[in-house]
């Protein structure tokens, strides 16, 4: 890939090893403080590029206590892309770059991926970051268009059950409100507004550079010092902390859709989790956890599926972040009384004997296979690395943790999970 | 180690690009991409039928299989091999190539770089090959009659809960309005009403006309040389039973003109979000020389977001979130969608119109143009990265009578010409608008807000 690919010392990195492969990730520091990985994949055609900044959703208000409108990390991150040049995807675009971004909870990223003019798109990337160029015409035209994304959101039956859970989990933590608001609390956001949100939070000492493909460290290092440049110093933002009462805000709600199937929330309200390679470590084991019960074949997948209480859209999941973690199952369903009993039981019955030893080696091997799937494409390899750059915890904390978990803390995290607070949430046929 | 050397000086310096075919027989082929640039192999295999009254059975088919086998009878032990082949992922399902029905069972798992690989290629294919030629059957020799049970109530709530899905119904009603009296109008999920045919005894007869009959294109891309992929596939996958000259299958491609008077389908449903389809339709193939000119039409219209309806409908007018188009070479269709708040849909509708107007009269912005045809290099350039990708260009090339190589492939979209476009665009009618909205909550929702 052009002359960037060509291997020049790192100076200024740091060489990582990943456990499992042995790949090497280089780390370094940019001038003024962005944290920069980079994966070399050589041989691969794609290069998939990332800078992310440590704001989302779940910040609400300004560095000086000024309260934010929901939604304006969002809003924020679609008018990041136009320039006093203009639109920055036309840049990409006439270079064959494919570029996006996306908001959570707790980061906002940029990325494009391309096969060629690694470099200048490098800049581009680097030089959106720099600055935001809007005025109210603009600011009043996106209103509409995320009005229209918020409402295709609506009327998704998956999102829709998921919000509804964390609005049923959570009393007062942000990560209840919908990452992009609504049309009312996005009405006020104006240019001057999101000026001073871009210039708190943007800051090249808040971000993160990630890049996996065929491409030079040290230039991605040295590019990142010449371009994530501030008028003035700055440092990585410490987010607010929330006082979430340990209870659930609803132990039962209902929404109603236009929807023909029902659907079933059960989700649980796990402690806040503990910091760097702790908490990847109890992110790993609720991996196991929910594995083995709610998998393929699991122990409680397994008979509900013969038994046709649920099909091929049941499935579990778990998050963490700053404040909060929760774990929730989601399933399709005809009756939905008659599938919480069966739930009920099915998971009284599997939390009854601890799991045995075959069980999480079988876990332990699959999980290691599926990691090792990730490094089949740099956008795998890319998601993985942003996740170990934004956990603050040693590189190789999952592989490791995967690798030392026994049964008996896979059960302990089972009935820790298990005995959380918990929430049922219903989606119902208008 | 030695070996893995051995095997990497017969692979190109680029990790191999090109794809080896071997004819094997019967109908059946080998197609094999050597690369060392994964780590974990995939082989997927295509077996295709007519699109016709067994549609639905074989939706059904697919799930009883992915359920269980003679050698692991039940769903938990299917899971355990898989989990002990290092998480091998496993997926069998049904999809439409034009007026052609494809189930298609695939399996990705790793052959190296962990504990123990030795051997895991023909462990992962013997797999494979169980779960498309044994599966689970009952003492009277049919298809499990409890499996088969379970996989019947699951399509049949599948196929009620369709709509559920706003975008993807919308599409599905607009090409079945579209097509209508086309095999292709009931799409690859089926149809309700032919789900009491579905029995064990049917379903058997059905698994064992697609085993002895189906052409069949089996792929296998990874660190593995056309030889010794060869030896495996025919040691570990092969089934027995196949017929001596299995099913000639017509093509896939069914183009035909537009109707003369377009039609409008409007579906009232209580949605925050209206979804507007419109199918335009030009008797243009896969294999016709003005295909590259269709894929260019479609692209400038709305293949991203240097396209005209992304500058036009969402950033001029601020009138949605999404609007695309694409053009369905099997049956010659320049589909478009778009999302926005029902109170638009006239606008909206007359604007895509003048927006396809104008792009088949050949006048091609050129922003759009360049960003087409640098997006479709970037998108042949990253098929080396990307084996899915790669095997459904491939194998979709085969089927339809398309230019194989993704290379000669781009160099004809490239050296399009705006005279060509413009002759795309004097056969393209407006076919059918459907729009799915209009109903109570969209009308509550005219204040805004959520």
């Amino acid at each position: 890939m052009s002359a960037v690919a060509r291997r020049s010392r790192p100076s200024g990195l740091r060489a990582l090893r990943e456990p499992l492969t042995g790949r090497t990730v280089w780390r370094g520091q940019a001038a003024q403080g962005s944290d920069v990985w980079v994966l070399p994949m050589p041989g691969f055609t794609k290069a998939y590029a990332s800078v992310t900044t440590r704001y989302g959703s779940i910040d609400t208000h300004l560095p000086d206590g000024t309260a934010l409108p929901v939604g304006i990390a969002h809003f924020l991150e679609h008018k990041m892309f136009q320039t006093r040049e203009g639109d920055v995807f036309d840049l990409y675009a006439a270079r064959g770059a494919s570029a996006n971004a996306y908001t959570t909870f707790d980061h906002t990223t940029y990325l494009f991926s391309c096969s060629s003019r690694f470099a200048e798109n490098l800049d581009t990337l680097y030089d959106t970051m720099a600055s935001i160029t809007t005025d109210r015409p603009a600011v009043e035209r996106e209103k509409g268009i995320i009005g229209q994304e918020i409402a295709m959101y609506v009327d998704d039956p998956g999102w829709r059950g998921y919000f509804g859970m964390l609005e049923a989990l959570y009393r007062k933590h942000p990560v209840r409100l919908d990452i992009a608001g609504t049309a009312q609390t996005i009405a006020p956001i104006d240019p001057a507004l999101l000026e001073r949100t871009h210039a708190a939070y943007y800051h090249p000492a808040n971000l993160t550079v990630v890049v996996a493909g065929d491409v030079d460290p040290a230039y991605v290092l040295a590019r990142a010092g010449e371009r994530l440049r501030a008028p003035r110093p700055g440092r990585a933002l410490a987010r607010r902390a929330c006082a979430e009462p340990r209870a659930v805000a609803r132990p039962r709600s209902s929404v109603r859709l236009s929807i023909q199937r029902p659907r079933s929330l059960l989700g649980w309200k796990d402690a806040p989790p503990p910091a760097g390679a702790a908490r990847v470590r109890r992110a790993v084991a609720t991996g196991v956890v929910l594995d083995l019960l709610f998998g393929e074949g699991g122990r409680v997948q397994g008979p509900l599926y013969d038994e046709g209480v649920v099909d091929d859209s049941f499935g579990a999941a778990y998050e963490s972040g700053d404040g909060y973690a929760f774990g929730l199952v989601s399933a399709e369903v005809d009756a939905v009384p008659a599938y919480r009993r069966r739930l009920e039981a099915a998971l009284r019955a599997a939390s009854r004997s601890p799991f045995t030893r075959v069980e999480v080696e079988r876990a332990r091997r699959k999980l290691l296979g599926r990691h090792l799937g990730t490094f089949n494409s740099p956008e795998g390899a890319s998601h993985w690395l942003l996740d170990v750059a934004l956990e603050r915890a040693p590189l190789g904390s999952d592989v490791k943790a995967l690798l030392a978990l026994t049964p008996g803390e896979v059960t302990r995290r089972r009935d820790a999970l298990l005995r959380s607070p918990s929430a049922w949430v219903t989606l119902m046929p208008r | 180690m030695a070996r893995r050397q051995a095997r990497s000086r017969r692979r190109s310096p680029s990790g191999g690009g090109r794809i080896q075919t071997r004819v094997l027989g019967r109908g059946l082929r080998l197609h094999v991409l050597t690369t060392d640039r994964f780590t974990t192999a995939a082989c997927r295999v295509f077996l295709h039928r007519p699109l016709d009254a067994q549609t639905t059975a074989t939706a059904v088919l697919a799930a009883v299989m992915r359920a269980a086998t003679q050698g692991y009878p039940t769903r938990r032990a299917l899971s355990e091999r898989l989990a002990d082949l290092y998480g091998a992922s496993l997926s069998v399902g049904s999809a439409t190539l034009g007026d052609r029905l494809v189930l298609s069972a695939g399996m990705e798992w790793p052959i190296g770089g962990v504990p123990g690989a030795r051997g895991l290629l023909g462990q992962g294919l013997a797999v494979l090959g169980e779960v498309l030629a044994r599966p689970r059957r009952g003492s009277d020799g049919a298809l499990d009659s409890g499996i088969v049970r379970t996989e019947c109530t699951n399509h049949e709530r599948a196929l009620r809960a369709l709509r559920d899905d706003k975008g993807r119904y919308a599409l599905r009603r607009a090409l079945q309005l579209a097509c209508a009296g086309e095999p292709y109008a009931q799409g690859a999920e089926g149809r309700l009403e032919d789900l009491a045919a579905v029995t064990p005894g049917s379903l058997s007869r059905l698994h064992a006309e697609l085993l002895a009959d189906a052409p069949a294109e089996i792929y296998v891309v990874g660190d593995v040389g056309a030889d010794e992929a060869q030896r495996a596939v025919q040691r570990h996958l092969l089934w027995q039973g196949r017929s001596p000259r299995p099913a000639a299958l017509p093509s896939p491609v069914g183009t035909c003109a537009g109707r003369v008077r377009r039609q409008r389908v409007a579906e009232p449903d209580s949605v925050a979000q209206g979804k507007l389809v419109l199918v335009f339709r030009a008797p243009v193939g896969a294999s016709d020389p003005l295909a590259p000119a269709a894929h260019t039409l479609a692209g400038v219209l709305g293949g991203g977001p240097f396209a005209r309806l992304f500058k036009v409908v969402r950033e001029t007018h601020g009138l949605c979130y999404y609007a695309n188009a694409g053009w369905n070479e099997a049956k010659g269709l320049l589909v478009v969608q778009v999302g926005i708040d029902p109170r638009h849909e006239g606008r909206v509708t007359r604007l895509v119109q003048g927006l396809a107007a104008e792009v088949g009269r050949g006048v091609l912005e050129p922003e759009a143009l360049q960003g087409l045809r640098q997006a479709a290099a970037h998108r042949v350039a990253s098929l080396a990265d990307n084996r899915g990708a790669r095997i459904g260009f491939d194998h979709e090339s085969l089927a339809l009578g398309r230019e194989r190589s993704p290379q000669r492939w781009l160099a004809r979209l490239m050296a399009v010409r705006p005279a060509e476009v413009r002759a795309v665009g004097r056969r393209l009618r407006l076919d059918t608008v459907f729009f799915l909205g209009g109903g109570a909550a969209s009308r509550a929702r005219k204040g805004g807000g959520r």
